[in-house]
């Protein structure tokens, strides 16, 4: 697959590359195939993914934008598919109503009941559209329309980190404490965001996401297997 | 060997020049707010250019060396008294232990940068000494803390000390990504505006007056970097600094270019300045 981009000088020492304006896996896709060429030519670049672009950034200034523009262009064409694999992360919630404490509005208001909202967010498979907003902060897209929910009307000024919620079209983790007005439904024991771990976060752009459903007892469980570094992450590689 | 932190001062922490390659899991560069001035400092000591320095913000701590060390000041210009004598800006100064350094009268920008021979010695989290939020321990500086340094100070031979830009009521911008999207009359105002630091302005974002015509221009998140100018729908202006998050769903109108980054670093709010488009970055299909 191949796209047309367009390339642009965003500032000293970044070039933005763009995607045509698409929410697409495939496409996204494309982006890391091309990201990884790119690391793998230009070793001290340091690039970020997000939905349809990637800003690219040099230590040092850039010098001759032309050349550097041509030689991307170059490894674009060149790039071979398949030199990105992505992961499948499952990733543990815990859905009891002590968690997901606007459930039964969430479910009143949808006409739904717990089961089946917990089993509309477990069915799907998530792709990994952006990370950012908050250090480990995933933008998940895939939520099924039945879930759809607006957000909360006044924004909590605590969420407790691991929270599991659902805004609009989207749903995605709380990676730590933080204010937010997404409506919550259950919570993760799993460190979305942590220093000591390397790589601090254990997702990347273009990676899918499932949901499995955990009670309170392996929810406690798992942090503790988490606090003393014995929980070991159910990540596989992705086939397409 | 350490710095004794008696008064921690308005907002100090300890900063260099940020985290490299942690972007893509949504950890900011951050580092000093104004980098050419932490690089001054270093430079007066001979340190390495990105050593970790004190940013010192509007007021200044009380700070008590429990070594013999060489300290230099650079950015900001405040009073500085050693033990209450006056002591240079912009100069190597020879600090005996015990001796208290304190912060007087703020004369000219609002972040000063406190280097000392060798640098500051706090750990590192994620290959950098920068204080910042969720990623290091504290995000300033709290009254009793005690700031490592190194064992021996060994003060290095002093090379090119870099130039200060002088402000001259211009910051240099780029124009961003989505700034053709822009209408007629909101590129006017961005050439012709004389625009005012609010008081919504930190590490993390400077929002500015006044705003632009409001708009409906949708935009899937994409990534921002320091310098970034968003326009959000409301029609008012906010410029990303160091802390700022790294992902935006605004349209990205503007780029600072980094020297305007340092230049608005110093701005107190309500200070003023225009913008000056620099010629337009390229572009490629």
């Amino acid at each position: 697959m191949s796209y047309q981009l367009i390339y642009r000088q965003y500032n000293e020492r970044s070039v933005l590359i763009q995607w045509p304006q698409l929410i697409d896996q495939a496409l996204l896709k494309d982006i890391n195939e091309f990201k990884k060429a790119i690391e793998l030519h230009f070793p001290k670049s340091y690039s970020v993914a997000s939905y349809c672009e990637l800003m690219l950034e040099f230590p040092s200034y850039i010098e001759d934008y032309s050349k550097l523009v041509n030689a991307l262009k170059k490894l674009y064409q060149n790039k071979k598919e398949g030199n990105y694999k992505s992961s499948l992360i499952r990733i543990p919630v815990c859905y009891d109503p002590s968690f997901g404490v606007d459930q039964e509005q969430m479910c009143d208001d949808l006409q739904i009941s717990p089961a089946e909202l917990v089993a509309l967010h477990t069915k799907n498979t998530y792709t990994v559209f952006a990370i950012g907003f908050l250090p480990g902060f995933m933008y998940l897209g895939g939520l099924d329309k039945r879930l759809y929910h607006p957000r909360l009307i006044h924004p909590r000024e605590k969420v407790p980190k691991g929270s599991v919620g659902i805004a609009g079209m989207q749903t995605g983790i709380y990676p730590g404490e933080s204010p937010g007005g997404w409506q919550l439904i259950g919570r993760s024991p799993l460190d979305l965001f942590k220093v000591e771990n390397d790589p601090p976060c254990f997702v990347c752009v273009g990676d899918k996401i499932q949901f499995y459903p955990i009670s309170t007892d392996e929810y406690q469980l798992i942090s503790i297997q988490i606090e003393t570094n014995i929980y070991h992450l159910d990540k596989t590689p992705y086939v397409h | 060997m350490s710095i004794k932190v008696i008064k921690a001062g308005m907002y100090t922490s300890v900063q260099d020049l940020g985290r490299i390659g942690y972007g893509e899991y949504g950890v900011p560069k951050g580092g000093a707010m104004d980098q050419m001035a932490l690089k001054t400092a270093n430079s007066l000591l001979g340190n390495q250019l990105d050593d970790a320095c004190l940013e010192i913000t509007m007021i200044g701590p009380v700070l008590q060396f429990q070594v013999d060390t060489y300290i230099a000041t650079a950015g900001a210009e405040f009073e500085l008294f050693l033990d209450d004598q006056p002591i240079p800006f912009r100069e190597a100064v020879f600090v005996k232990s015990n001796q208290v350094l304190k912060f007087g009268k703020l004369k000219r920008g609002i972040r000063i940068y406190l280097a000392v021979c060798g640098g500051i010695q706090t750990p590192k989290v994620l290959e950098s000494r920068s204080f910042l939020k969720r990623v290091t321990p504290f995000h300033k500086l709290e009254d009793g803390m005690e700031l490592p340094l190194l064992d021996k100070c060994v003060k290095s031979q002093v090379f090119a000390v870099p130039k200060q830009k002088v402000f001259n009521g211009f910051l240099e911008v780029y124009p961003g990504p989505e700034f053709d999207s822009l209408s007629d009359s909101q590129k006017e105002q961005l050439h012709k505006y004389e625009f005012k630091v609010s008081h919504l302005n930190d590490r993390m974002a400077y929002q500015i007056e006044p705003n632009l015509d409001k708009h409906q221009m949708d935009q899937l998140t994409s990534v921002v970097v320091a310098g970034s100018v968003q326009l959000t729908p409301k029609g008012s202006l906010i410029i990303l600094m160091r802390d700022g998050q790294t992902t935006g769903g605004y349209p990205r109108v503007l780029q600072l270019s980094e020297e305007s980054i340092d230049l608005i670093a110093q701005m107190a709010t309500a200070s003023k300045f225009k913008f000056r488009f620099l010629t337009k970055l390229k572009e490629s299909l």
